[in-house]
């Protein structure tokens, strides 16, 4: 992805009393990130349709159907979600009012119909392994390798930009610690099937950087920071296996720090060694439990 | 007035018996070494003419010695699977006919190919077995018969129910129920003597939160409907004391409504917190320093509690 799509600018930018900003940044011609608060997500906008991929709030939703009509925009088309998480997919309604399908992988179905919430649209378009949404002169390609954070988060492939949408368990500053130490949605077992897929997608369709869900000094991150955030989640493993391996975990799952070498973690942003101690502690828990 | 008098009187004497009559769990094999103070190993306890529980560690599992063979559930791991095995031949010469799986977690279902290599039928609900296609452990025997709702497996006049309501602790934990018994097991949760006990994993890991109380209601549903007074806890637990370590073999079937109330609290504890506007991030430590549920559960761990308010309020950003 070239060096100019660094370049956006800021198109509109909505607030209002009791409201948190939605603000809409270019990306390229076709795609636009916004965000509210922490949480950004794109829309896509082309000759047949308009892809809005993650909405957030009911607010930021009609945010993007403002931006879309003041801009001349096609009306959005379809609505994608990334997985079930609700702060990050809620308000579509203003969409489905005026038609748009909803997007999601089979897997987040178990969220969606067991755990109900009102602001959240249910998808009406369920699919499995990959999924493509051609908008004429855009096409966007779904896929999913498995449980990874969450059961069902997918990668969003745009095309021709070629860039990837990753909503979350990548930084666009750089291989990082979790925002969260207590991992409460990573899926261990399968997680690295996620890595390993988008790296062999990267390498089959020549792609170079991504965007991430969160709103970051950096709009775009260098696939290789994809490579690097596998090699910390392997690192977690491997120490955690040979720390049970040595005897050097406590009843409660524990490992004792003072055991292991620290100095391989310290190259990923945000290192802090009591999060460390809850990040091994989930992995404690995986290769005792296998989930 | 006399009558009104007696009624009360026979009600809180049924209350009372009813609270208290639980079954006496008898020693009847034990290692020599203890785990902690004196808290053997592993033990084995008898709990009816033909039901049995064996602790290995902190761990708990049942068996069932019927006419036509016997019923194992959890082999636990191949260490605490081969002790069960050799103890298991002083008992009875009985044939081991099934391996009950509780749920997919390897701390708890590993070492069974002992008993496989008898002959024993393995069952577990589907999604256990798709757990273990996307992780497989060589020293999990797969179920050869899976089942999506309910099923039952009995050797002659004993037998053993297994319902699914939805995912709870992992995606396939099954409740347990013996009979003619009534008595239930529910793995990893649920142990006597107090429902309201401080959980052993604050973070709960591979736990689908928002199934939770529903699961515990369902649970709770089946044991009234089938008139169950008593469950066994998979794992050793505590009394008013965190150090106090229990046994906590049998308790008493309210022990399934104190886990259900259990989860309720916290989260609606969390909710109310939210509603009032305090931000995600200040739950934690806004929770613990106003005291909430300190009176509630047993052996509040300021630093646990910290990390399940931090999940609860996870979960009800996400849905998950």
């Amino acid at each position: 992805m070239g060096k100019q799509l660094v370049l956006f600018a800021t198109l509109l930018l909505f607030a209002s009393s009791g409201w948190s900003e939605t603000n809409i940044r270019t990306v390229s011609k076709n795609i636009y990130v916004f965000s509210e608060i922490d949480n950004q997500g794109l829309i896509v906008s082309g000759s047949n349709g308009t892809v809005v991929i993650d909405p957030i709030s009911e607010h930021t939703a009609k945010s993007i159907q403002e931006f879309l009509f003041v801009n001349g925009k096609n009306a959005v088309s379809h609505v994608v979600y990334t997985h079930s998480h609700w702060d990050r997919i809620s308000g579509g309604e203003v969409f489905q009012k005026n038609g748009a399908e909803f997007v999601s992988q089979e897997a987040c179905r178990l969220f969606f119909e067991g755990n109900k919430n009102e602001a959240v649209i249910q998808p009406n378009l369920y699919f499995k392994h990959s999924y493509k949404i051609a908008l004429g002169n855009s096409n966007i390609g779904l896929h999913y390798f498995g449980p990874s954070h969450g059961e069902c988060m997918i990668l969003v492939h745009i095309e021709p930009e070629n860039i990837f949408f990753v909503a979350d368990l990548l930084s666009t500053n750089g291989p990082s610690f979790p925002n969260d130490p207590t991992l409460p949605y990573l899926r261990p077992a399968t997680l690295m099937r996620f890595f390993s897929g988008i790296e062999t997608m990267a390498h089959q369709h020549n792609v170079n950087s991504f965007i991430g869900g969160q709103v970051e000094k950096n709009t775009f991150g260098s696939i290789e920071y994809i490579v690097k955030q596998r090699e910390f989640w392997e690192l977690v493993q491997t120490t955690a296996e040979e720390a049970e391996e040595n005897g050097n975990v406590d009843i409660n799952n524990f490992i004792d720090m003072d055991k292991i070498d620290l100095e391989a973690f310290k190259q990923f942003n945000n290192y802090n060694e009591e999060d460390l101690l809850n990040i091994f502690r989930r992995y404690t828990s995986f290769l005792n439990m296998g989930r | 007035m006399l009558n009104g008098l007696r009624i009360g009187l026979i009600s809180i004497f049924l209350l009372v018996s009813g609270c208290t009559n639980q079954p006496v769990p008898k020693t009847i094999a034990e290692s020599e070494i203890t785990l902690f103070g004196n808290m053997k190993l592993w033990e084995i306890e008898q709990i009816s003419p033909h039901l049995y529980a064996y602790r290995y560690t902190f761990y708990r599992n049942f068996f069932l010695i019927g006419e036509e063979g016997v019923i194992l559930t959890d082999p636990l791991n191949q260490e605490a699977a081969s002790i069960l095995n050799q103890e298991l031949s002083k008992i009875t010469n009985k044939p081991i006919k099934y391996v009950a799986y509780s749920h997919s977690h390897w701390d708890h279902i590993s070492g069974g190919q002992v008993f496989k290599d008898q002959g024993a039928q393995f069952v577990a609900h589907k999604k256990c077995q798709e757990n273990w296609i996307d992780n497989p452990n060589p020293n999990v025997v797969k179920p050869d018969i899976v089942f999506e709702e309910e099923y039952t497996i009995s050797v002659g006049e004993l037998s053993l129910e297994m319902y699914y309501w939805g995912p709870s602790h992992d995606n396939c934990r099954v409740g347990l129920l013996i009979q003619p018994d009534r008595i239930m097991f529910i793995a990893d949760d649920a142990n006597p003597p107090n429902g309201l006990n401080m959980i052993y994993g604050a973070g709960l890991a591979d736990t689908y939160i928002y199934n939770l109380v529903p699961f515990f209601l369902e649970a709770e549903k089946l044991a009234k409907h089938k008139r169950v007074k008593t469950i066994i806890g998979s794992h050793m637990s505590f009394e008013d004391n965190p150090m106090n370590l229990v046994s906590g073999t049998v308790g008493s079937s309210n022990v399934i409504k104190q886990q259900r109330l259990f989860y309720e609290y916290v989260i609606d504890t969390v909710q109310e917190a939210l509603d009032d506007g305090i931000t995600a991030k200040e739950v934690p430590d806004y929770l613990i320093q106003s005291g909430a549920l300190k009176n509630k559960i047993v052996g509040y761990d300021e630093s646990k509690m910290r990390v399940l308010y931090r999940r609860i309020t996870n979960f009800l950003i996400t849905g998950e």
